[in-house]
C-alpha cells in the first residue's frame, strides 16, 4: 500500500530471484531514499535472523511502477518475498504485510498503520501483519484480523504454523475517548474570568478568538485549556484526526487513537509549507494537524504576512488543497483559531507597572501587520490584561472545572445543531449572512442598542454580523431561544477592537 | 531669521489670542495622552491657540486634541515647507489646513529634517508662544531645548509632573524640582500662569449619576471587567452588560481592557 496525501492505493511487491547473472539486489518502481535503503536493512535483518541470503540476482519491483513510493513500510513485504522465493517459507494465507525492519530482524513502529487498516477493510483483505508497536492503531478498525508482529522470527514461525500469533481484538474507541481527561483544567487558572467566559463562548459557537495582552497575562495558558472545554470527540472525528496523525507519523508507539482534540502551537518562524502542508513529499501542515482542535498562533503579529494570508482558504473551507507537480492533495483543516498578540512591540502598552518603550509609530506599524481579511474571520476579540497579584490573592475563588464548562458548551451545541438542521452547517461560526438574518432576530431593545453601538464604535457591516453570531451563541449558552439585550451587550464587548 | 514660509491662515500668528506651546516626548505614554485630552476642551473654550512641532507623540496629540475640540493650532515644521509628510500624518496635515489653521516652516522646498533643523524649529515654537507647557519629556530631549529657549526668552514655563519611575517624566520632574518650571496639575493652573483667569472661580459642573456602583468603583482608578466583577461581587457577563450601557452613554471608556471614567 502506498499513500498520496490521505489517499491509499495498493502496491504489489514482486520479488524475482534469478540464477543467472551477477549477484545483485535492486529495487525498482520509483523508490525514494528510504525505500532504496531497504536493501541494506532487509539483507542484514535476514542474515541476523539466521536465514541464508541468496547470492543471486534479486530484483524487487514495486508495482504500479509509475507512482513514487516512499517510507520504510516496504521492508517487511520485501523480506517475506525473498523468503518465499528462496523457499524458506510457503505462504498459505493471504494478508497485507507492512512494517520497517530493524537490523536484528525486529519490527519498528511504522507510520500509516491506520491508513493500511482502512485500505484493507475497503478491499476486503481481512488479515494484516503490522509491527506490534503500530498494531493498536490498526486495531481500531472493525472486522479485521490485525496480527501484531514482534520480529521476523516470530512471523516466520507463525507462517510455518509452528507458533501462531493471536490477532488483536478490536479496540473500543468510544471508551478511550470518554475516559480522556482534559490536559489543562480551567479550574487551575486563577482570575481572568472575562477571558474564561469568552473562551466558553468561543467553544460553544466554534468561534475564532483573538487575545490581546501583555506578556505573562496568561494567554498561552488560557488557550491550552480550550480543547478541554470543546465538545467530546465523536468516534468519526477521532478516526479522522488519527488518520492524519498516522499518515504524518505522529502517533506514539502503542498509541491506538488521538483521544483528545489536538492543540497545535507552531512558532512564528514557521514556513508556508509547514503551516499549510505540502512540500515535494506531501505532508499535512499545522492547520491539518489542528483539524477538529485548536490552532494557537502566539505572537500572531510576528508571523510572516504571506503565511497568515495562506490560512484564509482553510479558515473558509475547512480544508486545504495542495497542488504540486506530483498531483493534487486535499487535507481536512477544520480548526478553531486562537490568536494571541501583544498590544505593542515591547508588549507593555497599557501595563499598570511596566513602562512601554514604543513610540506611537511603532505601535501603529505593529498593528497593521495583521490584515483585515484575517481579522474578519475572527469573531471574538478580548483583552487579557496583566493580573495584579495582590488584587487576586485571597479574593479569587476556584473557577468551574473544564468538565462542567464542557457540559454547558455541549448543550449549546445541541441547540445549534437542532436549529441548523438542513442547512449543511453545524455551528454558529459557520452561519452565512442569510442565516444570521434568519436565526438572529433581535427585540426592539436589542435593535436600539445595536444601532447605538454601530454608531458609537464605528462598526463595519461585517462586524455587525459577527456581533450577531456571537450574541446567538451566548443566548444558546444561556438556554434562551431569543437573543435578549443582555446577550447582545455581552457580544458587543467581544467586538473587534484595534488590539 | 530672514523669512518664514507658511500654509494656511497666517493671521493666527499675529492675532491677539493667547498662544500656548505644548511640547513633549515622541514616546508619549497613555498618561500624557490623557492629560492633553482632559485639559484641551477648556483651553480651546478659552480661545487659546495651541502651538507645537507636528512630531508624532505629544506634539501631534496636542494638535489633534485641539482640532477635535474645534480650536486653532499652529504647527511648526522642522523640515521644508513643501516636503510630503508620511501617509500616517497626511490626515492631520490636511485637517489643519481645512479648518483654517496654520503650518509654518523656515525651510524651503522639500528639505529633509536633520539634527540641526529640529532644535532650530524649537526656537520658533518657543518664540511664537506666550507660554510653554512640557507634558512628558525625557532627560536630554528636544522638548527640554524648547523649555530652555522659552526661559531665555522670559516666557512662562510649565511642566506636568509624572511618575518618578517613568523615563518620560524625568525631564519634566527635574524642571519642577530645580524650580525652572511651574508645576501644573490642572488646567486652571495653566490659565492662571497665562493670566487668563478673571479671578472669579468657575463653579465646576458635576451632574453625575453617582448611584451606579460601577461608576463609584471606577472613582478610585481604572479597572478591568474582572476587577469590577470581584469588587462588586457580580458575575462578569453582568458587568459586561452594564459597562456597555455606560460606554454607550459616554460616561466611561475602555483602554487596553481597563475601564476608566471620562472627565
Amino acid at each position: 500500500m502506498a499513500c498520496v496525501g490521505l489517499q491509499s492505493f495498493p502496491v504489489d511487491v514482486e520479488v524475482d530471484v534469478a540464477d543467472r547473472g551477477f549477484p545483485a539486489f535492486n529495487i525498482v518502481g520509483l523508490p525514494d531514499k528510504a525505500v532504496g535503503e531497504a536493501r541494506e536493512r532487509v539483507r542484514t535483518a535476514l542474515v541476523n535472523c539466521g536465514f541464508a541470503f541468496p547470492q543471486k540476482k534479486i530484483t524487487i519491483n514495486l508495482a504500479p511502477a509509475d507512482i513514487p513510493k516512499e517510507g520504510s513500510a516496504y521492508d517487511l513485504p520485501i523480506a517475506i518475498g525473498i523468503l518465499v522465493a528462496n523457499e524458506d517459507i510457503v505462504l498459505k494465507e493471504k494478508g497485507l504485510f507492512f512494517g520497517e525492519l530493524s537490523l536484528d530482524g525486529s519490527l519498528r513502529h511504522t507510520r500509516g498503520a491506520l491508513l493500511l487498516a482502512l485500505f484493507a477493510k475497503k478491499v476486503e483483505m481481512i488479515r494484516i501483519f503490522v509491527p506490534v508497536e503500530s498494531a493498536n492503531e490498526a486495531a481500531i478498525v472493525e472486522g479485521l484480523e490485525v496480527i501484531p508482529v514482534r520480529g521476523l522470527k516470530n512471523l516466520v514461525e507463525h507462517l510455518r504454523f509452528v507458533k501462531r500469533i493471536p490477532y488483536l481484538k478490536t479496540i473500543n474507541i468510544k471508551k478511550l475517548i470518554e475516559t480522556a481527561q482534559p490536559e489543562f483544567d480551567m479550574a487551575e487558572i486563577v482570575g481572568q474570568e472575562t477571558a474564561k467566559r469568552a473562551l466558553m463562548v468561543a467553544a460553544a459557537g466554534g468561534h475564532n478568538i483573538l487575545m490581546s495582552g501583555p506578556p505573562g497575562a496568561g494567554k498561552t495558558m488560557l488557550s491550552r485549556a480550550l480543547p478541554g472545554i470543546m465538545p467530546t470527540l465523536s468516534v468519526e472525528e477521532t478516526m479522522e484526526i488519527t488518520r492524519i496523525y498516522s499518515s504524518a507519523g505522529l502517533m506514539q508507539p502503542g498509541e491506538a487513537v488521538i483521544r483528545r482534540r489536538p492543540f497545535r502551537s507552531p512558532h512564528h518562524s514557521i514556513s508556508l509549507a509547514g503551516l499549510i502542508g505540502g512540500g515535494s513529499r506531501p505532508v499535512p501542515g499545522e492547520v491539518s494537524l489542528a483539524h477538529l482542535g485548536v490552532l494557537f498562533l502566539d505572537e500572531m503579529a510576528e508571523f510572516p504576512r504571506s503565511v497568515l494570508e495562506a490560512m484564509r482558504q482553510p479558515m473558509e473551507d475547512g480544508k486545504v488543497e495542495i497542488s504540486r507537480v506530483a498531483g493534487r492533495m486535499v487535507y481536512p483543516a477544520s480548526f478553531q483559531l486562537v490568536a494571541a498578540v501583544n498590544p505593542c512591540p515591547c508588549g507593555y502598552l497599557g501595563h499598570p507597572k511596566h513602562e512601554c518603550r514604543c513610540t506611537t509609530r511603532d505601535v501603529e506599524r505593529y498593528k497593521r501587520r495583521i490584515s483585515g481579511p484575517i481579522l474578519d474571520r475572527i469573531d471574538l476579540h478580548i483583552n487579557v490584561p496583566a493580573v495584579e497579584a495582590e488584587k487576586i490573592i485571597g479574593n479569587a475563588e476556584k473557577g468551574e472545572s473544564s468538565l462542567v464548562i464542557r457540559e454547558k458548551v455541549m448543550k449549546a451545541r445541541e441547540k445549534q445543531l437542532k436549529r441548523l438542521t438542513g442547512t449543511g452547517i453545524f455551528c454558529n461560526r459557520e452561519m452565512k449572512n442569510k442565516q444570521v438574518k434568519e436565526f438572529c432576530r433581535l427585540d426592539s431593545g436589542g435593535v436600539r442598542i445595536l444601532r447605538l453601538s454601530m454608531e458609537k464604535f464605528d462598526l463595519s457591516t461585517r462586524a455587525y454580523f459577527r456581533v450577531l453570531k456571537v450574541a446567538r451563541t451566548i443566548a444558546d449558552l444561556e438556554g434562551s431561544d431569543d437573543i435578549q439585550s443582555v446577550h447582545l451587550a455581552e457580544a458587543l464587548q467581544y467586538r473587534e477592537k484595534v488590539f | 531669521m530672514e523669512r518664514i514660509l507658511y500654509k494656511g491662515n497666517i493671521d493666527l500668528l499675529l492675532d491677539k489670542a493667547a498662544k500656548l506651546a505644548i511640547v513633549g516626548s515622541r514616546r508619549m505614554s497613555d498618561y500624557g495622552q490623557r492629560v492633553i485630552e482632559k485639559w484641551m476642551p477648556t483651553l480651546v473654550q478659552r480661545g487659546v491657540t495651541i502651538v507645537s512641532g507636528f512630531m508624532y507623540g505629544v506634539d501631534q496629540a496636542a494638535h489633534k486634541a485641539c482640532l477635535e475640540n474645534g480650536g486653532k493650532t499652529i504647527a511648526v515644521l522642522g523640515w521644508g515647507i513643501d516636503m510630503k509628510v508620511s501617509a500616517a500624518d497626511e490626515k492631520l496635515y490636511q485637517e489643519i489646513l481645512e479648518v483654517d489653521s496654520l503650518i509654518v516652516s523656515e525651510y524651503e522646498g522639500e528639505m529633509l529634517g536633520n539634527r540641526a533643523s529640529f532644535p532650530q524649529r524649537n526656537r520658533i515654537v518657543a518664540g511664537i508662544a506666550d507660554a510653554v507647557l512640557v507634558v512628558e519629556a525625557a532627560e536630554k530631549s528636544g522638548s527640554l531645548i524648547t523649555a530652555r529657549l522659552a526661559m531665555s526668552m522670559g516666557k512662562p514655563l510649565m511642566a506636568v509632573p509624572g511618575l518618578v519611575t517613568s523615563k518620560v517624566a524625568e525631564g519634566t520632574n527635574n524642571l519642577i524640582k530645580r524650580g525652572k518650571a511651574v508645576m501644573v496639575t490642572s488646567v486652571e493652573d495653566i490659565l492662571r500662569e497665562m493670566g487668563l483667569v478673571n479671578e472669579q472661580l468657575e463653579i465646576g459642573f458635576k451632574p453625575e449619576k453617582m448611584s451606579n456602583p460601577i461608576l463609584v468603583a471606577l472613582e478610585s482608578g481604572e479597572k478591568s471587567v474582572d476587577e469590577l466583577s470581584l469588587c462588586l461581587k457580580i458575575p462578569v457577563e453582568k458587568v459586561m452588560e452594564e459597562v456597555l450601557v455606560l460606554e454607550l452613554e459616554g460616561l466611561i471608556e475602555v483602554r487596553f481592557g481597563k475601564y476608566l471614567k471620562k472627565f
